[in-house]
């Protein structure tokens, strides 16, 4: 078997691309309107929700970027994933029912429809808009250059595509990207969401299980290697340390209710009493899911230190190399498989809610309703907005990086300091004001792209993001006070007392 | 209880400014690994937290106490009656237990050198995995049990259906 390692590979993404096309063509025959495109006609079950909503969640961060930083840092990053039970569970206490209440008597079709009927201002909504459309183009460049960059380093590895270029490799990716998205639109998206969910799960518990067979001894004796090294890297707070693993832990506990791609899937499930299946389904998956990401980084580093493996070139390659090294094909295969359908399903669920952005909050913001037979519109942005990213990608890619460096500033910590007093607070509390939402959001959008653009270092190793949002939150919660409020629409209140 | 929350935060934001007047003791997000490259090292557990534990605690303690009140902020004023208190402040009593237990197996590590393996791992890390991880998926069991108590009622139910009613008669006016 070991002598068909790259076709096996070759074979798992191949079908995966096969299924993305097929998932496109039968959603197509499902998308009737604008809502159906975005909001999936508000009819998806509960299983698909659930897995949609942790599937969402995980890119190819979780794959790639996850397993590197344990490598790396040790434990300081684990707390990413400690706290997704709370954070999963802040999301729906806090959202879900307000949600999909929301869009059910609001009609609403996206987020900023969402803040613009909660505060009564089309400025709101206007910058939730603008949010999500830079942090889109951030999210969707890197997710499409990530795309690319693994399908080259498979393929260059065969006989029959050695050597095969970057450009090549984006426009297959993209092809398949864009057949599906503007298809299906979002019932596409959680569909293959869906395949992805189910796939990381199966993967989580079989790299676990071969992570704990590559060492002697298993956990316990890469726990010792490590322990024996530098007792921080195994200890709680990682060699990163107990500040850095605390605004981790807050920006990535409190912070994923103020993710767009994964909020807006609150609004598509069918009754708001599915949101208690979707709950412990969406947890159940992170989690089985997040071993994967946890147990490949420990043992990596154990390897490496008991002179078991050779060092890393970088701490990126960990779950590349250890597949390559330590797992079955057909398991290499299939996480290869799903590491790309991490990346697709997540950089489809940014081009959805970019495209509503564009065509449906834009216009409504600035001439006050919505273009007419938005659903052609929305396919026709969909295309759009992936070939500018892809363009945006690979120019970053062989230019200056400044750029794509300046919307790289758009990770996780932008959206939750932009979004999560805005939306999560703002439907909770009936005294958050129109202003405090415009200031809190123009105020986390000029601290991150300044601590990027200017290099800032923040103390002690904590992420920005961390600082961003608690800054964000004081300032809106804190102008809300100062403001007189003003009295909510009988029916804006009405679903705030739910 | 938005005053509580405002409140925390402010303190929170007030104590990282407090810890930037003392400076940064060496090390204290970690530094490259002396051998290998793509990795990096605490080094010396206490020394990088000098001056900086109740700092740190009052961050770490935070933001496990910000996690349930934002979960609490959710649920609708009218709703949150004692039973809903006592099952979040248990569950929260519990998660806080785990929570203080890794630090104080930390804590002993620190000062002994020594510490004994738990499930795979070193003990402050295994209440980290097992006892944080695991307990705070009790809130999400008290999303289930108390769904139609607390989160859903049947009144928020009549109210959301009024609300549809209503909607629809508008439409149908227009």
């Amino acid at each position: 078997m070991e002598a068909f390692r790259e076709p096996i590979i070759l074979a798992c993404i191949g079908v995966y691309f096969v299924i993305c096309i097929l998932v496109g063509i039968w959603a197509m025959r499902k998308t009737h309107s604008a809502s159906d495109f975005f909001i999936a006609g508000k009819g998806l079950g509960p299983v698909v929700v659930g897995l949609a909503v942790f599937s969402s969640t995980l890119s190819g961060f979780g794959f790639v970027g996850g397993p590197g930083l344990v490598y790396n840092m040790g434990m300081t990053s684990v707390w990413m994933v400690i706290v997704s039970t709370l954070g999963y569970a802040i999301v729906f206490y806090m959202l879900a029912k307000r949600m999909r209440v929301m869009a059910e008597i609001r009609d609403s079709i996206s987020l900023p429809d969402i803040v613009a009927a909660r505060y009564s201002s089309k400025a709101a909504g206007g910058w939730m808009a603008v949010v999500v459309i830079l942090g889109v183009l951030g999210y969707l460049a890197t997710q499409i250059l990530a795309m690319s960059t693994v399908l080259q380093s498979i393929l260059g590895n065969t006989e029959m595509f050695e050597g095969i270029s970057l450009i090549t490799c984006a426009v297959i990716s993209v092809s398949v990207l864009i057949f599906y998205a503007v298809t299906g639109g979002i019932l596409a998206s959680v569909y293959t969401d869906l395949v992805q969910g189910l796939i990381m799960m199966v993967c989580g518990l079989l790299v676990v299980v071969a992570a704990a067979m590559a060492v002697d001894g298993g956990f316990t004796a890469a726990s010792s290697s490590l322990l024996a090294d530098d007792p921080e890297a195994i200890m709680p707070f990682g060699s990163g340390g107990m500040f850095a693993a605390v605004a981790w832990a807050f920006m990535f506990g409190v912070g994923i209710a103020g993710q767009p791609h994964l909020i807006t899937k609150l609004m598509m499930n069918r009754t708001v009493k599915d949101t208690k299946v979707i709950l412990p389904l969406s947890i159940a998956g992170y989690a089985v899911a997040a071993m994967l990401w946890i147990s490949v980084g420990l043992v990596m580093r154990a390897l490496v230190l008991q002179g078991n493996h050779d060092p890393l070139g970088l701490p990126d390659d960990a779950a590349p190399e250890f597949l390559t090294a330590y797992a079955n094909p057909l398991l290499a295969g299939v996480v290869f498989a799903g590491l790309f359908a991490a990346i697709m399903s997540t950089a489809d669920g940014f081009l959805n809610i970019g495209a509503a952005a564009i065509i449906h909050d834009l216009p409504k913001a600035i001439r006050g309703k919505p273009l007419k037979n938005e659903l052609w519109w929305a396919r026709v942005a969909t295309v759009l907005l992936c070939l500018f990213a892809t363009g945006f990608a690979l120019y970053a890619r062989y230019n200056s990086g400044e750029l794509v460096a300046l919307l790289g500033a758009f990770g996780w910590g932008t959206f939750a300091a932009a979004i999560f007093p805005v939306v999560a607070l703002g439907l909770n509390w009936k005294r958050a004001t129109a202003n405090a939402a415009i200031f809190a959001i123009i105020l986390s959008l000029v601290f991150n792209f300044s601590v990027k653009l200017f290099g800032i270092a923040m103390p002690f190793g904590m992420d920005g993001g961390f600082i961003s949002m608690l800054i964000s939150m004081i300032a809106f919660i804190g102008i809300s006070y100062i403001e007189k409020p003003k009295p909510l629409q009988k029916d804006i209140e009405a679903i705030m007392d739910l | 209880m938005m005053k509580w929350i405002f409140g925390v935060l402010v303190i929170m934001a007030a104590t990282i400014v407090v810890a930037m007047f003392g400076g940064a003791p060496d090390m204290v997000s970690g530094g490259p690994h002396p051998e290998y490259a793509g990795m990096s090292i605490g080094g010396d557990s206490a020394a990088r937290l000098e001056g900086l534990w109740i700092e740190g605690l009052i961050l770490y303690f935070a933001t496990f106490l910000m996690a349930p009140a934002f979960m609490a902020f959710g649920v609708a004023e009218h709703n949150r009656n004692k039973t809903f208190w006592t099952m979040m402040g248990g569950v929260t009593a519990l998660n806080l237990v785990f929570a203080t237990l890794l630090i104080v197996f930390y804590v002993d590590f620190l000062n002994t050198g020594e510490t004994f393996m738990l499930l795979g791992f070193p003990a402050p890390t295994a209440m980290m995995l097992y006892g944080c991880w695991g307990t705070a998926a009790l809130y999400t069991a008290i999303y289930i049990a108390g769904f139609n108590k607390f989160i859903f009622t049947p009144e928020d139910e009549k109210t959301f259906e009024a609300l549809i009613a209503a909607k629809s008669a508008e439409k149908t006016e227009a």
